[in-house]
């Protein structure tokens, strides 16, 4: 008896919670979406208001894909979205964001606004590539690829192809909110440029704070990316050799199946920091023009000694670029001088005074480890 | 044969009390009173005539009562018997024709009662007894000048004979499957489990079918108040018929409003001798080739006899398998549904555009179309257990393949939908218990519709209310999920995974055995 | 149908499970932002230190519970205060218990309202999650012992998933260890207090504990391997984000599960809040089972109509609590009332309890 009652109680709650269920909880079906997958911001010719474009897959013509490109004006991004729905006759969500450009003039006034609310949107993954081009956004989305996939799934791809080769340092929406708030650390994004029937990944924008101030190009990019973090890579190192072939023709020699790892040393002397990094490169030599026998351990060792001089080289060119002429810190080295201790509190404009100062050296070290079928 | 003797002596005991019993208490209350009261009536030494004429006037219902006259005169043999239950042939061979020669020679009553070469005998003075012995195939006797009656056993009840297990098939390990017929059931465990430990205990349910049922346990491993609990909770029964274990076990659930079985119903011998090895008792029932057994976890429901035949490696992988089967199905398609409803984000890039345009033209929200699916489905299903096989194959071609071919083409359904519902009525099949099975094909509704309508929380709401109240359940007081509920490791060994046999050396603490070492202490080492 | 008898009793596995798991509700999700706002890139360490408190309340509680020989606190308080003054006091630990139960839910609803349901009514969600909860308090503690344990397995895995985060993240933003110093890691560990609470349910659980002999150690046991739990989650959310990240990060365990990626799913949080339930309603079921244990051994009421009182009050009571603020007052009060409850309560029983000679019996 009791618990027949228990019963009717738990039926009266289940049907009380299924019923509402229907009509309360909004339901996003996916047929009924425009399920926006990939983003641009520009300024706006007219002055300071924000252009948005959205690209939209149009899944209803099977087979064939289709994408809309919507683009509007408003000032903020919120806005943007309301301007941009009246213009869809379908309910546009933001979950499948997996592209965000940004516009060139756009981004060196400063894209943390812009990238928080993406952060903030608990839609959004915080794996979404964030990238800046060469003039404006819209051209890039508005241009037609042929042989390429739709323009969002073609950029994900290709950039997310970039950085697992590790031609460029890891970036993602994530890494971008986190380097920003750092107080140690500046962050960079990709830098895209509009090829005649493609897009080229071309390097870095480099980020002053949030404020885009600088490009690497694609070899600087690799470079940090060897440096920053550990890892393999399946790509090349090139480097001209002393030796001769002919006259005035010098031999070359390049790496590949490369192992990087990095060192570093921090230290603090007469009121400045000292950073010392140790950078091992290991790799097969897949290319040498010269006529020495690989074979012998000197001439490997030679082999070795040049690439270690050649590499150090624009590794302190890429340091020097960005000490002295962006200033700004992508390694990350006001992190580590904090890690290490010697400020406790780490201040943002304390820290670009004492980067200016900083003697950043660094030590590379190459090791070959075969040198490839022949000799 | 001295076990098979006590037994039947047993059953003849019970058997009569029983009905007595109800023929002298119970017949009161029912709304067709019998013609007349047969309890305590003695059957004196009268007149053969008027002997016959008494029994018949107390089954005067039933018309297949034959009579039968040997001699004439004063010296005239009666016999009464229910044809429908007699061995005629061996009426005719071991009762009929002996007597025949006897009186022919005009022999005495004693030389009478010693022709006869039928061991089961009994000599009856009670109307009532009379009535029990006559409506269990014997053939009563009335003789010349002597009190009361002579019951001979020339029963004979129609049955086939033991064939292969059914619906618990395996492949390799022994194949016979029990009988309709209890005293084959009897035997069949019997052969396996020769104890004198074995422990017989018959009882009667059923007012009107009389159903006997037996509850075995080995005395000294099974837990006696397990043993007790049981054979009150039968005893308890007061119901006019009882066909069917499945309809005992729910007679005797713990928890009578829950969707999943507390009792496992088993058509094997050597599933009941292993569950009788472990401590459990097992309750047969005449005139069903189910046994029924508990304390049952629910685990078990996913375990075969198989398992333990097999490497370990291959029986611990099968058992993922199927929990991995059971999961599936009951989720499945709640997860596809919730996703399309509520969770497009979670959808991979290059999914998406297969899971939109096979969506696109779909008229009907997800909900709706898993739903419609999945009963489709189990129609199909239901249609082709009733249907004779040939007739089944036509039926699945026809709903399978062309229905599902032209809904999809028609636009009324996506084919990933029929993919997915389809998938998980395929893993539906892989649980060896169909009880089981039919557990989870209802609870599979309840959750589609849940995530449908409140997607991943609204599943997981339902999914953890239906873990509350499997950790809830008990069978016989034992905790269902065990050994998960109170994480007995040592049990952990024999439930998602098989350990080596060798390792296998206790009995589940679910069974509270008597006994908890079930082999000795073996090793993984050949010495 | 309540079961009476040896057949109500927690083993001891069952009581270090619960012990272990009803502390892991909705606090964790948000947990490390709370204890690195004073403790910084030292939270972790804040965290290990605040182990200190559950093992002081532990102990305590035990103190006074091994005083009293089977008695729970609901008793105790009866055998020291009397009938009356006993009831009252009773009552006010429910009360506890009962706000707890609450806050644990709303949160959940919050979340959920936050990450999945925005435009869903409050009321409609706390039924929703009252289905399984009220079912597992009403089943009782037998039933709540085996669920801690299910609980715990089908939440463990969750762990696994810190490979993600901890493959992009910045070993660095650990050191230097222990360098915020003494005061602010000791701040920081109280404001750990809200995911610490449920350790003093021990008071509760004592009566029905089969093995009285194993409470210490499988409470202390259960306690330090929360503060473990906790610890390891903070250690992957500092490398992960960076202190400013942090700070403006509600549920940083959340966003930082949203890392993961797998082949065939996108987005992982979405399942670790589905999966998350889990551990809310073993917390809130468990808090809900203690209080109207309490209300019940105060006034003599059936249990159906306890439970349907408390579970219509909800309703109404969830709808009234809006936006953060407010929460975040309720949270206050609740971490702060439980901090003191957990160890201050039972300590100062056990000093009336050495005052007043008041023993409980062998009986």
């Amino acid at each position: 008896m009791k618990r027949s009652v228990a019963v009717c109680l738990t039926l009266a709650l289940l049907s009380a919670v299924v019923l509402p269920g229907c009509t309360i909880t909004r339901s996003k079906v996916l047929e009924e979406l425009g399920v926006v997958s990939a983003v641009g911001y520009d300024l706006a010719e007219d002055g300071g208001d924000l252009l948005g474009t959205t690209v939209l897959p149009n899944f209803t013509d099977t087979g064939q894909e289709k994408v809309d490109v919507l683009s509007v004006t408003g000032h903020t991004s919120k806005e943007l979205r309301f301007n941009m729905s009246r213009m869809s006759e379908r309910k546009l969500v933001s979950g499948q964001i997996r592209v965000v450009l940004y516009g060139e003039e756009l981004s060196r006034t400063g894209i943390l606004p812009l990238s928080d609310t993406l952060f903030r949107d608990s839609e959004i993954g915080s794996q979404i590539v964030l990238a800046v081009v060469e003039g404006r956004a819209i051209n890039f989305f508005t241009k037609r690829y042929p042989d390429k996939p739709s323009i969002d799934i073609y950029l994900y791809r290709m950039l997310r192809k970039e950085m697992s080769e590790r031609s460029m340092p890891k970036t993602n929406l994530h890494t971008f909110i986190r380097d920003v708030y750092d107080e140690g650390k500046d962050p960079v994004l990709p830098y895209l440029r509009l090829g005649k029937e493609d897009i080229l990944v071309d390097g870095l924008a480099v980020f002053h704070d949030d404020k885009f101030i600088g490009l690497l190009n694609a070899k600087e990019a690799r470079n940090l990316a060897y440096i920053s973090s550990k890892g393999t890579s399946t790509g090349e190192l090139e480097a001209t050799l002393k030796e001769t072939i002919r006259q005035g023709v010098h031999a070359h020699a390049v790496l590949m199946y490369i192992k990087t790892s990095t060192k570093w040393d921090v230290s603090h002397s007469g009121g400045r920091p000292v950073f010392q990094a140790n950078v091992l490169i290991q790799g097969a030599v897949s290319e040498y023009t010269g006529g020495h026998n690989l074979e012998e351990k000197q001439e490997i060792q030679k082999l070795e000694q040049e690439f270690a001089e050649e590499y150090q080289q624009e590794l302190s060119a890429l340091i020097k670029k960005l000490q002295k002429d962006f200033e700004t810190d992508q390694l990350g080295l006001g992190e580590m001088y904090r890690a290490k201790g010697f400020i406790k509190e780490l201040e943002k404009e304390k820290w670009r005074e004492l980067y200016k100062q900083a003697k950043i050296d660094v030590k590379v070290n190459v090791r070959i480890l075969q040198t490839g079928m022949i000799h | 044969m001295k076990g098979r003797d006590g037994r039947v002596k047993i059953l003849k005991e019970l058997l009569l009390s029983k009905l007595i019993e109800k023929l002298s208490t119970g017949q009161g209350q029912n709304d067709e009173r019998p013609d007349h009261d047969v309890a305590n009536e003695r059957i004196g030494t009268e007149d053969g005539e008027e002997k016959v004429r008494r029994v018949l006037a107390a089954v005067s219902h039933a018309q297949d009562v034959e009579t039968h006259r040997i001699g004439r005169g004063r010296s005239t043999i009666h016999l009464i018997f229910l044809k429908s239950l007699v061995d005629l042939n061996v009426q005719q061979r071991d009762v009929i024709k002996p007597m025949h020669l006897v009186v022919s020679k005009g022999g005495s009553t004693e030389q009478l009662r010693d022709t006869i070469s039928i061991n089961e005998r009994d000599k009856v003075v009670r109307l009532d007894e009379a009535v029990a012995y006559l409506l269990s195939g014997w053939t009563l006797v009335a003789m010349p000048g002597e009190e009361g009656l002579y019951g001979f056993k020339t029963s004979q009840v129609p049955g086939r004979g033991v064939s292969k297990a059914e619906n618990q098939s395996i492949v390799i390990g022994p194949q016979d499957g029990f009988t309709e017929s209890i005293d084959t059931n009897l035997s069949l465990i019997r052969k396996r489990l020769r104890t004198p430990n074995l422990r017989v205990e018959g009882m009667k349910v059923g007012e009107l079918t009389q159903t006997s049922v037996i509850v075995l346990s080995i005395k000294g491993v099974a837990n006696e108040e397990y043993v007790e609990e049981m054979k009150e909770r039968i005893g308890k029964i007061d119901v006019d018929a009882l066909i069917d274990s499945g309809t005992l076990a729910q007679w005797i659930d713990d928890q009578p409003l829950s969707p999943f079985p507390q009792f496992n119903l088993v058509e094997r011998p050597d599933s009941a001798c292993s569950g009788l090895i472990d401590g459990k008792v097992v309750v047969l029932i005449d005139g069903t080739p189910y046994v029924c057994m508990g304390p049952s976890s629910f685990i078990e429901f996913f375990h075969s006899p198989e398992d333990y035949f097999n490497r370990w490696m291959s029986s611990s992988l099968v058992r993922l398998l199927r929990l991995f089967g059971v999961v599936v199905s009951i989720t499945f398609s709640a997860i596809y549904v919730a996703v399309l409803t509520y969770h497009y984000e979670i959808i991979p890039a290059n999914m998406l555009k297969t899971i939109a345009q096979s969506r696109a033209r779909v008229p009907f929200p997800p909900l709706y179309e898993a739903v419609f699916l999945e009963l489709t489905l189990e129609v199909l299903r239901e249609a082709g257990v009733r249907l004779p096989t040939k007739v089944g194959q036509t039926m699945g071609i026809v709903g399978g393949i062309v229905i599902g071919q032209a809904a999809v083409s028609a636009g009324l359904t996506s084919n990933v939908m029929i993919i997915v519902v389809s998938l998980s009525a395929l893993a539906s099949f892989v649980t060896p218990s169909y009880v089981m099975g039919n557990a989870v094909r209802v609870i599979r509704f309840p959750i589609i519709l849940i995530a449908g309508l409140w997607g991943f929380i609204g599943l997981s709401v339902g999914l953890v209310t239906i873990l509350i109240h499997l950790l809830n359940l008990s069978s016989i007081g034992a905790p269902y999920m065990s050994p998960y509920a109170s994480l007995r490791l040592a049990d952990l060994k024999d439930t998602m995974i098989r350990v080596p046999t060798q390792l296998l050396t206790t009995r589940p603490a679910m069974t509270r055995a008597q006994k908890n070492k079930k082999a000795g202490n073996t090793s993984l080492k050949r010495k | 149908m309540e079961r009476q008898g040896p057949s109500n009793t927690l083993n001891s596995i069952q009581l270090m499970f619960l012990i272990h798991t009803v502390p892991i509700g909705v606090g964790i999700l948000g947990l490390v932002r709370f204890v690195a706002d004073k403790a910084g890139h030292d939270a972790p360490l804040a965290i290990l230190l605040s182990g200190v408190y559950t093992q002081a309340a532990v102990l305590f509680s035990w103190l006074l519970l091994r005083r009293f020989q089977t008695l729970g606190i609901y008793d105790i308080h009866r055998r020291l205060f009397g009938k009356w003054m006993g009831s009252v006091f009773s009552l006010l630990f429910a009360v506890y218990c009962l706000f707890a139960y609450f806050m644990t839910i709303r949160t959940f609803v919050e979340l959920v309202n936050t990450w999945m349901f925005p435009l869903t009514p409050v009321w409609l969600l706390t039924l929703l999650f009252m289905i399984p909860i009220v079912y597992s308090a009403f089943c009782g503690i037998r039933l709540l012992g085996r669920y801690a344990i299910s609980a715990f397995f089908l939440t463990a895995w969750i762990i696994l998933l810190a490979y993600f985060p901890l493959s992009t993240g910045t070993l660095s933003h650990l050191f230097p260890i222990g360098s915020v110093g003494l005061n602010d890691l000791f701040q920081g560990s109280l404001l750990s207090a809200l995911s610490l609470l449920g350790v003093e349910l021990l008071l509760v659980y004592y009566p029905y504990v089969a093995y009285k002999k194993d409470v210490l150690p499988a409470a202390s046991i259960a306690s330090w391997s929360t503060i473990l739990v906790y610890t390891v989650i903070a250690v992957v959310t500092i490398i992960f984000f960076s202190i400013g990240q942090l700070g403006k990060t509600i549920w940083p365990m959340l966003t930082m599960f949203k890392h993961v990626q797998v082949p065939f799913i996108e987005r992982f949080e979405t399942i670790i809040i589905a999966v998350w339930l889990v551990q809310v309603v073993n917390t809130s079921g468990t808090y809900l089972w203690a209080g109207i244990e309490g209300v019940r051994k105060a006034i003599p009421l059936k249990k159906g109509i306890v439970y349907s009182l408390i579970a219509a009050a909800t309703l109404p009571l969830s709808q009234m609590i809006n936006g953060r603020a407010e929460m975040n007052l309720l949270l206050n009060l609740l971490s702060k009332s439980g901090f003191y409850l957990m160890i201050g309560y039972p300590l100062l029983l056990w000093l009336i309890s050495l005052i007043l000679r008041r023993k409980g019996d062998a009986s």
